[in-house]
Order: structure tokens, then sequence, then C-alpha cells
């Protein structure tokens, strides 16, 4: 196509007569071709037909927007040299200011700012303006346009705009072009109405549904400016911007709740009910729940007084780790601790925040009074998942209390531990706090632990607390078989047993009747010592009380003399 | 399979110095099953429910070790050796020795300073798979609640071993409430630890909770609902242990010591090649004597005579099972031992008076396709009718558990045709044989129905196989042993119009270690998909023949 054109005006060129035959519309016609040749061509007929005196204004208007560089720049100087002339063509002011050429937008802006108008003028050439905006089509070239319109408007006609009909604004504000919606937001913060006025609608067009970052930013600053007695009943609208997708609506939005916060507390303790609640529940759009962790933190402190306990341990619950830490520093702030359960406390401790699991240790050193009267609850903090919890408590149990705070129930209890550590810490505090009187005690219980090490430990107990009582050692049986029925372990817990038993035997024929019983159906076992041990104790039985029921037979090995025996007999 | 639950809340076991309480919380979808009563037995609930939690989790299976580590630790060393041989062969070896020092003392001080970080990094992945362990389990147990006892089934992970827990209601002190019928309890690998800590001293109530039944639609987010996909390998070996059951069965009773002392020889000894039997040589009359092959270690048990009227010698496999066992041997009064036949399934009851504990073991433990096409226990017994089928369940229902006797009676039906229904609906999961006290229970192991047609045969092949054995169409040729102790056969089988000469070796712990055939599903995939259907038949004929159970 340009080859064509090329030829063309290379034909026509030496045609001098056609052309100077033709008219301004035939010029305007051939500047406003893309091809430079022609637009060259066209701009030397212009230049030729141009009078000074008597300026054809579509012919400048053409020579501006043609694309020769030249041309345009020409055209500005024809201009400058009138302006007071040029300006009065609404025409000519459109075509430049809506060029496709960016230096000629520029310079139409300079013309503007330069020029003033009147009144009437004015307005009459921004309804122009607005309505070419309207029109503009939803490409990228046209949103450049857009751009620098709405920036020359706001820079020349600021004045006149401040009055403009604000149905105007809405509908730039439905155009899809980022320009336009720019303007019409700079329009609206410069407007003569007052912020509140305005309709709600129109600000949240443009702060919220916009799709353009600017806009939206405009729009929330827009939305800040209304009075603080307004804003503080536009709650809701706030909270969509805290918690919406965009980043910019969160940031924008900030100091805006920042400088409300600041001023009134009724204000800063409403928001901080609804906050928490978003964080209880899943997020919505990425980095919410950070952001509104940080506002709350930093900003809105002074209203997270107000959270009660319940709030708190929802918090503490909850499956976002932001809540979770949330609770984790309001448990050190806000909740009194004599209104804790010492047994959540002690939950508390397995916490997967360290805050919390640090609040939850500040909470037993403050209050080791209340802990040493609900011990039972409070040894439950052993059972935590976390090394570090339950290093804490060691110490704490250990050099916080007296042995003599500590009752039998409350050290089997911790003895009774699934965990080898927190079992080897009780056995440990048993041995240091124990008293004759609970011996027994202990016995019984120990005793009835599934654990190997704590059924050794238990053995210590034996001698002095089992013997010679039928009714113990009937307590005790099915701690015997326990011990006993081991498979191939637990041997010197199985020595002890056998010792003991066998010992006790000999006190009562009831004690050997029992023992007996015990014998006989451990007797069956394969492994040689234990079954030795057990034919031991049921020969002393049989020995001592013979008519007791067992199932060996002693047998009287035959005597021979030394000569049998040295003849091999 | 899919399965699908609603719990409303987990279950909790909650422990103090003085009570412990125990909710299990049931599945919501299906009809309100509960029960609430104060345990009197604690000592063998504990250790009843202990063993119970050991079949759940057991899981035999092979693990191939890791050997990240050692290949990383071999290539550096690799690297190691080619630098000696050029240490030996060029000359500046004393700066190549000093060099290799330079970086043995490098990776030295390496490792100790990563030493730090490895061990953290291990011990947050044993968190991490601390905290996602519950996913690692299978299916929750199940449990039933009949006007005269409660119990729980469970199976294991790797499909092989079953364990029920029975508790007659003398074993509470007081039962408050109860609703019969069968529910899916939500259990988590946490609740063991608690179940440690019952004691005799601390009162513990037993809960199966009723409340989520009254709870309708408000507070949705208190239910915590699942969805299981179950492989149906899974189900189906469920299915064939739990209708196993209802085989007649040659039993024994043991005495608690000689439990015992199987669980010695297994703990003092480690296999490392086959054959891995446990051999029960049973004669009327004589103590009850057992092989551990491959050490051929007899032991003897002096005070269980075998009191049956025929001799027997019955091979079971995965022996290693026996130790879950351990726990009961304690309070166990006495052990019964019921066995099916060499390479079925076995089961081991241990009375712990008012309770009792079942252990069902598959005949071997891993079940894969060596071991396939050796019995069909999903078959039906007998040709009942649908109609009388369906009289016999409803008459069971009325009162939950029956004795089959008296069932025929009562529904004035021939015994056999009792039987075999009550054997065709345990085959489909809604009834149980209780070997301990041999009456039949209602227990609907889902809440719908499960497609049998699809859970009787692992693959077409099998049922194919069937199918020719049924029609006569196999022949055994030969049977020979094999060199090292096994089985070789060969035969014949008539597939539609063509002839196939299948040929198998079993070998000592009668798993099929070779197969080939002329068919053209041999051809094309040799045994990677299993062994095609006349390898499959070949050896159900064979079996057959020897009147084992088919």
């Amino acid at each position: 196509m340009y080859f064509g054109a090329w030829i063309a005006v290379r034909a026509i060129r030496d045609n001098k007569e056609f052309l100077g035959a033709l008219d301004v519309d035939g010029i305007v016609m051939l500047l406003e071709r893309p091809f430079e040749v022609t637009a060259q061509l066209g701009f030397e007929l212009a230049k030729a037909r141009y009078d000074p005196d008597q300026p054809d204004l579509a012919l400048v208007a053409a020579v501006a927007n043609c694309a020769v560089p030249a041309a345009r720049k020409l055209a500005h100087g024809w201009i400058d040299n009138n302006r007071a002339r040029f300006v009065e063509s609404h025409d000519l002011l459109i075509a430049l200011l809506f060029s496709a050429h960016a230096d000629t937008r520029a310079y139409a802006r300079v013309l503007l700012q330069g020029v003033p108008l009147a009144a009437a003028a004015a307005s009459a050439l921004i309804g122009r303006v607005v309505a070419g905006l309207l029109a503009l089509p939803n490409t990228p070239a046209a949103g450049e346009v857009a751009a620098d319109v709405g920036e020359t408007v706001m820079r020349a006609f600021a004045r006149p705009l401040r009055g403009i009909g604000l149905n105007v604004v809405v509908d730039l504000v439905a155009h899809p072009l980022e320009g336009v919606q720019l303007l019409a937001a700079n329009i609206l913060l410069n407007h003569d109405t007052r912020p509140e006025d305005l309709p709600e609608q129109l600000v949240a067009a443009l702060a919220v549904e916009s799709k353009h970052a600017a806009v939206r930013s405009l729009g929330i600053r827009l939305f800040g400016e209304l009075p603080d007695s307004v804003l503080v009943h536009r709650g809701a609208l706030m909270l969509a911007f805290l918690t919406s997708a965009h980043v910019d609506q969160r940031d924008a939005i900030r100091p805006v709740v920042q400088r409300l916060a600041a001023r009134d507390p009724a204000f800063a303790a409403a928001i901080v009910a609804p906050l928490i609640g978003v964080l209880l529940v899943k997020e919505v759009h990425e980095g919410v729940h950070s952001f509104v962790l940080r506002l709350l933190k930093t900003d809105l402190e002074q209203g997270l007084g107000a959270v009660d306990k319940d709030l708190v341990m929802r918090l503490l619950r909850a499956k976002a780790s932001a809540a979770q830490e949330l609770g984790g520093i309001l448990l050190a702030r806000n909740v009194d601790p004599d209104s804790l359960d010492v047994a959540e406390v002690a939950r508390l401790a397995s916490h997967e925040i360290l805050a919390v699991r640090q609040a939850a240790w500040s909470f037993f050193e403050r209050n080791v009074e209340r802990i040493r009267r609900e011990l039972p609850q409070a040894i439950r903090i052993l059972d935590a998942k976390w090394d570090d919890s339950r290093a804490f408590a060691f110490a704490f149990f250990r050099e916080r209390l007296q042995p003599a705070d500590f009752p039998p129930d409350v050290l089997v209890a911790i003895a009774d531990s699934v965990r080898a550590d927190v079992q080897a810490f009780g056995r440990e505090m048993i041995t240091r706090c124990f008293q004759e009187e609970h011996g027994l005690d202990y016995l019984r219980r120990l005793s009835e632990h599934p654990s190997a090490d704590v059924q050794l430990f238990a053995t210590n107990y034996l001698e002095r607390y089992a013997a010679g009582s039928i009714e113990r050692l009937r307590e005790l049986v099915p701690y015997f078989l326990g011990v006993l029925s081991r498979v191939n372990r637990g041997r010197v817990a199985k020595a002890r047993v056998f010792r003991f038993l066998t010992t006790e035997a000999e006190k009562s024929p009831e004690a050997a009747q029992l023992v007996a019983e015990l014998m006989t159906r451990q007797s069956l076992t394969m492994a040689i010592g234990d079954r030795a041990a057990s034919v031991v104790a049921m020969v002393e039985v049989r020995q001592r009380f013979g008519d007791v029921p067992l199932p060996i037979e002693i047998r009287q090995p035959p005597v021979r003399t030394k000569g049998q025996v040295q003849r091999g007999v | 399979m899919e399965f699908e639950y609603r719990y409303h809340g987990s279950t909790a076991v909650d422990s103090s110095a003085r009570a412990t309480s125990m909710s299990f919380s049931p599945d919501t979808r299906r009809e309100p099953t509960y029960f609430v009563g104060e345990l009197g037995k604690c000592l063998e609930f504990r250790e009843a429910i202990s063993a119970l939690h050991d079949v759940v989790v057991s899981d035999l299976r092979f693990k191939p070790k890791d050997k990240t580590e050692y290949k990383e630790w071999l290539a550096k060393q690799e690297q190691v050796n080619w630098q000696q041989v050029a240490l030996q062969r060029s000359r500046s070896a004393a700066d190549i020795k000093r060099m290799q020092e330079e970086l043995d003392g490098l990776y030295r001080t390496s490792s100790t300073r990563m030493q730090g970080f490895y061990n953290a990094k291990r011990r947050y992945f044993d968190y991490l798979y601390q905290k996602d362990r519950d996913a690692w389990f299978v299916l929750d147990p199940v449990i039933t609640v009949h006007p005269d006892e409660v119990f729980f089934e469970c199976f294991s992970q790797d499909e092989s071993t079953y364990g029920r827990l029975g508790a007659r209601y003398e074993v509470f002190k007081q039962v408050k409430e109860f609703a019969c019928g069968t529910t899916n309890i939500d259990y988590s690998a946490a609740l063991y630890d608690e179940f440690q800590k019952i004691r005799r001293y601390k009162t513990t109530m037993f809960t199966v909770d009723p409340s989520g039944f009254g709870v309708q639609t408000t507070a949705e987010d208190d239910f915590k609902e699942l969805k299981i996909d179950l492989p149906d390998s899974w189900v189906r070996g469920f299915l064939q242990v739990s209708s196993a059951m209802t085989l007649p069965t040659i039993s024994f009773d043991l005495h608690p010591m000689d439990v015992h002392n199987l669980c010695f020889v297994l703990r003092r000894h480690k296999e490392k090649v086959g054959p891995r039997s446990l051999r029960y040589i049973l004669k009327p009359g004589r103590p009850v004597k057992v092989v551990f092959e491959p050490w051929n270690r007899e032991v003897e048990f002096p005070r269980s005579i075998f009191r049956g009227d025929k001799e027997h010698e019955v091979r079971v496999w995965g022996r290693r099972r026996i130790l879950i066992l351990e726990r009961l041997i304690q309070l166990a009064n006495k052990f019964t031992v019921h066995l099916l036949g060499t390479g079925l399934p076995s089961f081991y009851i241990a009375d712990l008076g008012d309770m009792n504990f079942t252990l069902g073991l598959s005949g071997w433990t891993a079940n894969d396709w060596s071991t396939a096409g050796n019995f069909d226990l999903m078959a039906p017994r007998a040709a009942v009718d649908e109609f009388t089928k369906r009289r016999v369940f409803e008459g069971l229902k009325k009162h939950w558990f029956y004795k089959p006797d008296a069932l025929a009676r009562e529904l004035e039906l021939d015994t056999s045709a009792v039987y075999g229904a009550l054997a065709a609906y345990t085959q489909a999961g809604r009834a149980m044989y209780d070997l301990d006290k041999q009456v039949y229970r209602v227990r609907e192991l889902s809440r719908d129905p499960l497609p049998m047609d699809k859970l009787r045969f692992a693959n077409d092949r099998e049922a194919e196989a069937q199918a020719l054995v049924q029609q006569n169409h196999v022949t055994v040729r030969q049977a020979l042993p094999s060199g090292e102790g096994g089985l070789v056969l060969r035969g014949r089988v008539r597939d539609g119009s063509h002839n196939y000469e299948p040929e198998l070796a079993l070998d000592r712990d009668e798993r099929l270690a070779s197969a080939s055939c002329t068919c053209n599903f041999y051809q094309q995939n040799k045994l990677y998909k299993g062994p095609c259907q006349h390898i499959l038949a070949l050896r159900i004929q064979h079996r057959r023949a020897q009147g084992g159970v088919v």
C-alpha cells in the first residue's frame, strides 16, 4: 500500500495544474493520510495555501494532526502567532486536544493553560471535551489520549470544573478507560460539593469497582476526605476496603483508619470486633490476615483492650496462625489470670505459637500459690507436646514447689504419663518426696502401670509395704502376673518378684496357697531361668506346707555308695 | 470403595488423677447406636483395647530400606578410591595426600556443623509425621451394641489381621442407657496413650456418645465429615477373614503360658529365609505340639491336650502377628485356637473372664497374587433362594443374636438352609459369627450394602478360574515334589475350544514361586499382572483333589 501511495504521489506531483486546482478539502484529505509521503505532499500544498491573515481553521487543524512532525510543528507556530483568534474555534481546540500525536496534545495543554477563556466559552468547551472523552473506544491508544486530555482539562479548567454537574461525573465514571475515570476522580476531589454530600454510589464506583489501581486509590482518598463524623458511620465500607483483594485499597484506607482510631476510641473498639471476626474465618484473599494482624497490633492497640476472655480462647483455638498469634498477645494482656482455668492454661502450653506457650509459662510463674492449690490440673502441662514446655515444667516443679506440696496421687499421676522423660521425672519426684505413710499407696498405684520401667520401680516397695499381709498380696496378683508374663524382658523385675514371693510363701498357709497358684501357672514357661526360679519356689512351699496342691513331685535321687559310683552304676 | 462418615466431634479420652472418661464418637449417618456405662474390669479392658490398637496399626508389609544416605556416602567413597589410585601412580603423591587430608578435615567439620541442622530437620519431620499421623488409618473401628454384649471390630492396614474385643454387660458396673446397632467410631493414634492411663482405682466411664444424634442442622461446624476411599482388597480381606469364622474349625485350648512360649521363641529368633511357617501337630489325646520352621524347633504344650478325634497337621504363616497377643497373656484364663487348614485363616480367642479378644489372622501376611487361587472363602455355601435368606435375616435381626439351630426351629426351616443363608450374609458383611459363644450376630459393616459382585474376586481371572473348575475342565496331570521341598504341578485346562498346558511351582511356604502357561495372557504379560486363569484353575483343582476347602 505504501509503495502504491508513493507511486501515486510521485505521479501527482508532476501534475501541477491539478494540484493548483485542489481545494482545501482535498488538501485536508491528503493531510489526513497516514503515509508520510502523502502527508508531505499535503503539507507542501498547505504551506503554499496558508494565509496568516485569513487562516483556514480546518487546514490548520489538519496540518497539526498530520503524520509529518515538521508540519505539526509549523502548525503550532501558526497558532502561536495568533492565539487569540485560534482559541475562539472550539473545533480546532478539540482537534488539538484529541490529536493522535503526543506533541500536539502537549502543545494543546500549553496553549490552553496560557490563554484564559471566558466562563461560558470554557463550560461549552468542557462539555465538548467530555462528549469527546465519552466517545473514545477502550483501546490503549485511546487510553493515552484520555490521560493527556484529562490532565490538560484539570490544569486548564480547574475553576470551572469545580462547579460542574455531577451527572457529567457519573457518565465519566462509567467509562472503562483509566484516564477518563481519573479525570472524574480528580474532578470530585476538587469539587465544590462537600464530600459527604456526594452520592455514595459514586464514591463506591470509584473506590471499589474500578479496575484501575490509581483510580481506586484516588477514590479512597476521596472517601477519606469525608468528615470524621460521617466516616465513623461508614464502618462497613471501611471494612470492605480493609479486607479487599487489592493491596492498594488496603494501604490507602489504612491512614484513614489510623487517623480515626487516634481521634475516636469508640470507633477503634467498634472496628476491632469485625476485624477479629475476619481472622477467625478462612482467608478469602491472600495477605488479608497478615495485614489485619499488623493493623490490629500497631494501629488499633487501644481498641484491643475490650476483647474478652471467650474471644481470646476462640482465637487461640482458631486454625489461622495469625489468629493464634493475636490470641497469644491478648492472652498476656487482656485476660485476668484468675478467670482462667489452670487446666486450660496447661493445655495452652501445647500450643504451636511460641508466644502462647510463653504466656502460659508466665501464668505459672505468677500464680504459684494457685498452682499449688490446683496441682492435679496443673500437672497436665507435663503432657505438653513441646520440649521447651516440658523443660519449663520440670524446672518449675522441682524448684518452685516444695516436696510437701505433692500428694501421692499427684506424683503417681505424673509417673503415669506415657512419655519416658516425664515418667523418669515422676520417679525422681517420688523418690524425693517420699513419705513412709504413703508407701503402700504408691505401691498399689504404681503396680497398675503397664510400662516395664514403672513395674521395676514398684518392686522397690514390695518388701517394705506388701510383706506379711495376705490381703495386699491378693491385691497385687495382677501385678505379679504382669511382671512374670513379660516375654523375654524385665529380668531384674522378675528376679525380684520371684525372690519376694519365695520368701512370702514361708509366712502363712494362705500365702503359700497363693504363691503356689502363681507358680503353677508360671512354671510352664520356656525360659529356663524363670522356670528354675518357679520350681525353687514350689519346692520351698512343698517342704514347708506339704498339703498345698502343686504340679511337682519331689523325688529323692538314688543314694549310691562310692563303690557303685566307681563301677559306673 | 468410598465410605462417608459424619462424626459429632472427636473421640476423647480424658484422664485425671482420679477418673478417666472415654467418649467414643459414633457416625451420625447411621442408625442411632449409643452406650453409657461405668467400667468395672478396668485392667482387662485396658490390655484388650491396647491389643486392638496394635491390630489397627499393624503393618507387616515389606518396606524397602531408605538407602539415600548410604548412596551418598558411597559416592563420596568412590571419589576417594579413585584418588587413592591416582595417588599410587602420580608423582605429586604427597600433594594429593595433603589435599585428601584437608578434604577429610573439611568433611568432618562440615558434618559436625551440619549435625545440629540434620537433627532439627529430622525432629521437624517427626513432628509433621505425628501431626498427620491420623491420615494413616484405613477404616475406623466398628462398634456394635447388642443386648448382651458390646464389641469392637477392626482390621489392620496390611489387610491381614482382624481383631474383635467383646465385653459382656457384667464388665460394667452400671449401664445407664444403650441403643443396639452398629456404627463406626472416630479413632486416632493419640487415644492409645490415654488408654494406658486406665487404672482400677480411678472411676472409668465408657460412653459411645449419644449426643450427636439429637443435634440437627445447627452448629454444622461441630461435625467432622470424612470421606474415605478404601481399597477393594481391604474390604475383601475383611470379609474373607470374617466369613472364615463360619466354617468348621479344628479347635483346642492353650494355657496362657503356652502363648507366652510361642511369643518367646518368636522374640528370641529371627528367620531370614523361608519356610517360615508354624506347624501345629495335633494328635488326639496327646499334648499339642508346635514346630517352628526353618529351625525345626519343637515346642510341646504339656498341659494342653488335643481333644479332637482325628490327627491333623496344619501350617500357618505370618506367625509374627501372634505377638499382638503378648499383652493379654497376663490376664487371660485360657486361649482357644481355631484352625481351618493349611494356608487358611486361623483364630486365637483370649478368654479374659467376661471379656474376650479374638485375633483373626489371614493365611499369609502379604495379600498378593502369590497366595491367590488357594481357596475361595467367598463362594456360596449352599443354594438358598432370596426369600428364605431374607426370612432368616429378619429372624436374626429380631433377636440381634441367635444360635442357628434355634433359629431354624423357630422359622421352621431346614438347618442347612439356615446355615447357608447366614453364611451368605456373613460374606456380605451384614452378620458375623461369634466363635466364642457360637451364635450368629447382626453386624452391618457399612451403612449401604456392599457390592458383592465386585468383591468376591480380586480380578476377572480368578472368577474365570473358578468357573473352569466348576465346569470340570481342569485336569492335574502331574504333582511332583520339587528339589527345594516345594511342589510342581502340571496339568491341562480346556478353555473354550483351546487346550492350555499350565505349569506352576509352589515353594516350601506354599506360595506360587513360578508359573507358566501356553495361553495368550501369559505370553503377553508373563506374571506381571498376576497368574492367568489357567494357572489359578490348576491350583484350585489340585487343592480340591486333596480334599481342602474350595
